[in-house]
């Protein structure tokens, strides 16, 4: 029997999906919060790996962004697979600089930075407070954010800590949102909080990772190319848990 | 003569022409068909030699749930209307016949595919038939690429995400079409865009001292790093063809697919191969 011929050479890669966790650290989140919050995305990391078994092809990138007085990494800027991912405590002080969070996050997301061939970026934004940053400096972040290319195809999801209106800006939260559908998670309690995490980080991970938009210049599919379902009853109907933030 | 086989067919003077087509690894695991498909023919016209290749990629999501009918009829479309351009203008002036391919290929293929849609869908859909005909056409969609090789020329159609390379015998990559700097992702040009003639993008290369012609779904370069390990792999072919033949390469290919699908893009890989002789 002849000598089998050598595969042809060239790197075989699989295709990159980025994670963004934008995380508020700032000092209303002390206490429960952040130690929900810490707990919760620790957990929710077995879970993507577990719903992402399937899709063998996608090779997850995570990064953290946290924010208080300033934003800053908390994982990165250089990514890191899933396997490598770890997830330090963040301790709670300052106020919300959510606006300068989003301008990091947009300084990654440019076509020169992220792969083109790569899936719909990733993006979940948890808070619990108003923006401390003026409301046009929080615009025009949102703006920058959208005006990219993978900015507007990423999946934005947000997880409001609290009651809307007492301890977060629904609204504000809401112009961050991809999926105005589903808009933004309210998680009043520390359960909803674990659930909303996990939830969120799963469904949108799934979903970018099935992402398929043909046609292009939005003629056949708009302007959102990841489907995702509606959160599970079970944790929206969680509403009068003794345990509330 | 139709040729669809996992043996390379060899034209005396345009070389020898393969194509393979793999399931994706990822539609292994959730039970899912390949969606693409490929057509090879060769044949010839007032005593002129031609082969023509043709790759389609089924869009493959829920919105397009007949894709892999849809790619299939992509490539039966395009060697029908290439057959029928033979017929139509002949190959004795082979400047008329570019200029009719440059002008009207478009047109007509588009034309053709949604003839071959909508008699498809009469009969798997009957009742279910949606009286909007662009939602029919959406749930067939796919891409396209296609080639008509001639014994002077190369013509090239493309509407939709695949790659198109040439490797000429010095090793020298010739991508036929830029990537659209609109398109970032999975995004892609559809056969069943509503204005898909205008977004069906054709060439003709000049076939110089030959090589290596590739037609490939994005299965395959999505396996890949980046750009340049895909055109890495595309010279590293054309040499393990020049070292051990056509014929052997062939019959490794499927194998290789498989593992690029299996540890690179979890997709379907199409390629379709013409290793032009020198002139």
């Amino acid at each position: 029997m002849s000598e089998p011929i050598p595969v042809p050479e060239g790197e075989v890669a699989k295709r990159p999906l980025q994670f963004f966790w934008i995380t508020d650290y700032s000092g209303s989140m002390s206490g429960k919060r952040i130690a929900t919050l810490n707990q919760a995305i620790r957990e929710s990391i077995p879970a993507i790996r577990k719903a992402l078994a399937s899709h063998p092809e996608v090779e997850i990138k995570m990064r953290a962004i946290k924010f208080s007085d300033r934003a800053s990494w908390h994982v990165g800027p250089d990514s890191v697979s899933l396997d490598q991912f770890s997830w330090s405590e963040l301790d709670a002080n300052g106020v919300t600089a959510t606006a300068q969070a989003i301008n990091l996050l947009a300084s990654e997301l440019s076509i020169e930075k992220m792969p083109r061939k790569g899936y719909p970026p990733v993006c979940l934004l948890i808070s619990d407070g108003f923006c401390t940053d003026s409301e046009q400096e929080y615009d025009k972040s949102i703006q920058t954010l959208i005006n990219l290319p993978w900015g507007k195809k990423s999946v934005r999801l947000a997880i409001g800590i609290g009651k809307a209106g007492e301890d977060y800006d629904e609204e504000s939260l809401l112009k961050f949102v991809s999926h105005r559908e589903i808009g933004v998670l309210q998680a009043d309690t520390p359960e909803k909080l674990v659930q909303y995490i996990k939830w969120a980080s799963v469904t949108a991970s799934v979903g970018s990772s099935q992402s398929k938009s043909k046609g292009g210049q939005g003629i056949l599919d708009g302007d959102v190319n990841v489907n995702l379902p509606e959160p599970p009853a079970d944790v929206v109907n969680i509403s009068s848990s003794i345990d509330v933030f | 003569m139709e040729l669809q086989n996992e043996l390379p067919i060899y034209e005396a003077s345009l070389g020898h022409a393969f194509g393979c087509s793999v399931k994706g690894s990822s539609h292994e695991l959730n039970q899912l068909p390949c969606q693409d498909a490929y057509s090879i023919w060769t044949g010839a016209f007032s005593g002129k030699p031609y082969i023509i290749l043709a790759v389609a990629d089924g869009h493959g999501d829920k919105k397009h749930d007949l894709s892999q009918y849809g790619s299939f009829l992509a490539v039966k479309a395009a060697i029908d209307e290439m057959l029928s351009f033979c017929a139509t203008f002949g190959l004795d002036d082979p400047a008329v016949f570019k200029k009719a391919f440059k002008s009207d290929f478009p047109r007509r293929l588009c034309r053709k595919w949604r003839v071959l849609v909508k008699e498809d869908a009469s009969e798997r859909l009957k009742e279910e038939m949606d009286s909007d005909e662009q939602k029919i056409y959406s749930r067939y969609g796919t891409t396209l690429l296609v080639a008509f090789i001639m014994t002077d020329s190369i013509l090239i159609g493309q509407i939709g995400d695949g790659d198109i390379l040439f490797v000429r015998n010095d090793s020298r990559i010739e991508s036929v079409f830029d990537e659209d700097s609109g398109l970032i992702g999975s995004e892609t040009y559809s056969l069943s865009s509503p204005d898909a003639h205008k977004l069906l993008q054709t060439a003709i290369i000049d076939r110089g001292a030959g090589g290596l012609l590739i037609l490939a779904t994005d299965g395959l370069s999505n396996a890949f790093a980046d750009e340049n390990q895909f055109h890495v792999f595309s010279q590293s072919l054309l040499d393990r063809i020049k070292e051990y033949g056509m014929q052997a390469v062939s019959s490794s290919i499927p194998a290789w697919l498989n593992k690029y699908s299996h540890e690179g893009s979890g997709d379907d890989i199409t390629l379709a191969l013409n290793y032009i002789k020198q002139p």
